[in-house]
């Protein structure tokens, strides 16, 4: 049935087509960490602007924990007005009460993947953050990438240097764990302050205005707003998530264009 | 003892709700106080250009402890925002209230900056104070002084919800956030004041009043629950003081009445 193909063909096309795009993104416009709903609304709204975009992820899966809501359920809501983005993404939700959308999780989540690949923002999986790039006077200028599984060896065997790639921005979308950030303070560049104001519901909206760039050249969204600034801690709450990320991509865009 | 009085009485309102009205508050005090003037201004801070860095600088960073550093630039480009549209102050900010009174009171007219002027600033700026007995970081709906600065998100956060609003909360937050607000609104209607309350204005004429009896007789609190100066430290005691009752206590009443009759 199937056409007859030697393995030295499948591994070479396999490597070529890798090293095509790990040379032309070794250097991008945008690095994002993160492909949960917020890094994937940022690089989709990159991308589509044709700017040059890199996503990276640590998982093999992408989309982080949009795939199910609360209690391991997959249904998700979200809050009036980040339905139009559902709209914009062909999502199908029902309101279930006024302003109150519910959508259901691998569906909405396997859109947000398709649309943003179909923008053609490029994509590497199973990669983890390992560092920063740090350029003139503290600016941020790219990221220190390596395989997931190496950081999963023994440190005695963890014989994999990892590689540099430079970027014009980065954007933190790494969700509470805010890995980039924390790099930052881990170096000794900036102090992260520990959860403000325990008793606020309301830091959907703290997640939005927070959202853009926090230090020179990086820029945070999603829930990675709210461990940078302080934020209170919430629950699910993807319709700040895919704002969070619309955001993030505009200010970006407004950026490097100007 | 210092001479009592108070020659002018100047409102800031940096808010934008509709459901809170300065000049309602104004008509209020003159009625208490016939012989002050009332002044209204719209926004508080004409800032220099390191008053957003000084803002910023002056975030509770963790509860239980005193501790302020250095800005991120995102922290500070906020604050700028801010500075230009008050109205965009966000309830997750929390400033430590003492603080932020030091910077407002630099930003007040060289010539308005004595006791016979009463500055009381409305602002969405959420802000707390640390107790030094529990060592820990308070919620506050008001810090009174010089200027006194009273804010609308704190009424709404600072002063305990009822116990059904904190079950409801942990039994349902895993359901988004969306879901709970909305349960929250349906089962504790009215039991709390909240953001666009419509009884916002009332609220704040009883703290106004406390800022006034700081002002003039170094006491703005007072024990009986009935009292617009009574200290509510729970929603429901906060509605029944300025709401349900609206008024002073006898004692307190006299106060004022013996003040206005010899000014
Ligand atoms: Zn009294």
């Amino acid at each position: 049935m199937f056409e007859k193909i030697s393995e030295k063909d499948i591994t070479k096309a396999i490597l070529k087509g890798f090293a095509r795009d790990f040379e032309e993104y070794a250097e991008s416009d945008v690095i994002i960490i993160g492909a949960g709903p917020s890094g994937l609304m940022a690089g989709r709204y990159l991308a589509q602007k044709k700017i040059k975009t890199l996503i990276i992820e640590r998982n093999n899966y992408l989309g982080g924990g949009f795939w199910i809501g609360g209690f391991l359920m997959n249904k998700v809501t979200f809050r009036a007005p980040a339905q139009s983005i559902l709209e914009e993404l062909s999502i199908p939700f029902t309101e279930y009460t006024k302003g109150l959308f519910v959508a259901d999780g691998p569906h909405a989540c396997s859109k947000l993947i398709a649309s943003a690949c179909e923008t053609g923002v490029m994509i590497l999986n199973m990669a983890r953050f390992e560092d920063v790039v740090i350029r003139e006077e503290h600016r941020i200028g790219g990221v220190v990438i390596n395989w997931t599984p190496v950081s999963a060896l023994p440190r005695e065997i963890t014989c994999v240097d990892p590689v540099g790639l430079e970027a014009k921005l980065v954007i933190d979308a790494s969700g509470h764990d805010a890995v980039v950030v924390r790099k930052l303070e881990e170096r000794g560049i900036i102090k992260i302050p520990g959860y403000g104001a325990m008793w606020v519901e309301k830091s959907e909206d703290a997640i939005i205005e927070h959202t853009g760039e926090a230090f020179p050249g990086l820029a945070v969204c999603g829930m990675a707003v709210s461990t940078t600034y302080g934020l209170p801690r919430m629950g699910p709450t993807f319709g700040a998530m895919l704002l969070s990320g619309e955001k993030v991509g505009k200010v970006m865009y407004e950026k490097i264009i100007s | 003892m210092r001479k009592l009085y108070l020659k002018k009485v100047i409102l800031y309102n940096e808010t934008s709700s509709k459901n809170f009205n300065h000049h309602e508050i104004g008509e209020y005090i003159k009625e208490m106080i016939p012989s002050s003037h009332v002044e209204f201004r719209k926004q508080f801070f004409n800032p220099r250009n390191d008053t957003a860095v000084e803002l910023a600088k002056i975030k509770v960073r963790n509860l239980d402890s005193v501790s302020f550093y250095q800005p991120l630039y995102g922290e500070i480009e906020f604050e700028k925002k801010i500075l230009e549209d008050p109205d965009k102050a966000s309830p997750a900010v929390l400033y430590d209230g003492m603080r932020l009174q030091q910077i407002t009171r630099e930003s007040i007219l060289k010539g308005e900056r004595n006791m016979d002027y009463l500055h009381i600033v409305f602002t969405k700026r959420f802000f707390a104070s640390f107790d030094d007995n529990d060592r820990r970081y308070h919620a506050r709906v008001a810090i009174f002084g010089f200027p006194n600065i009273i804010s609308t998100t704190g009424v709404v956060e600072a002063p305990a919800k009822p116990k059904k609003y904190y079950k409801l909360r942990n039994k349902f937050s895993n359901l988004g956030l969306a879901f709970v607000e909305n349960k929250l609104k349906e089962e504790l209607h009215g039991q709390f004041i909240d953001y666009e309350d419509e009884r916002m204005t009332q609220v704040m004429k009883g703290y106004s009043l406390q800022a006034i009896f700081y002002h003039l007789f170094h006491q703005s609190f007072c024990l009986d629950k009935n009292c617009q100066l009574y200290n509510g430290h729970w929603q429901e005691e906060v509605i029944h003081a300025h709401i349900k009752s609206g008024r002073l206590c006898s004692y307190h009443d006299e106060m004022l009445r013996r003040y206005t009759s010899e000014n």
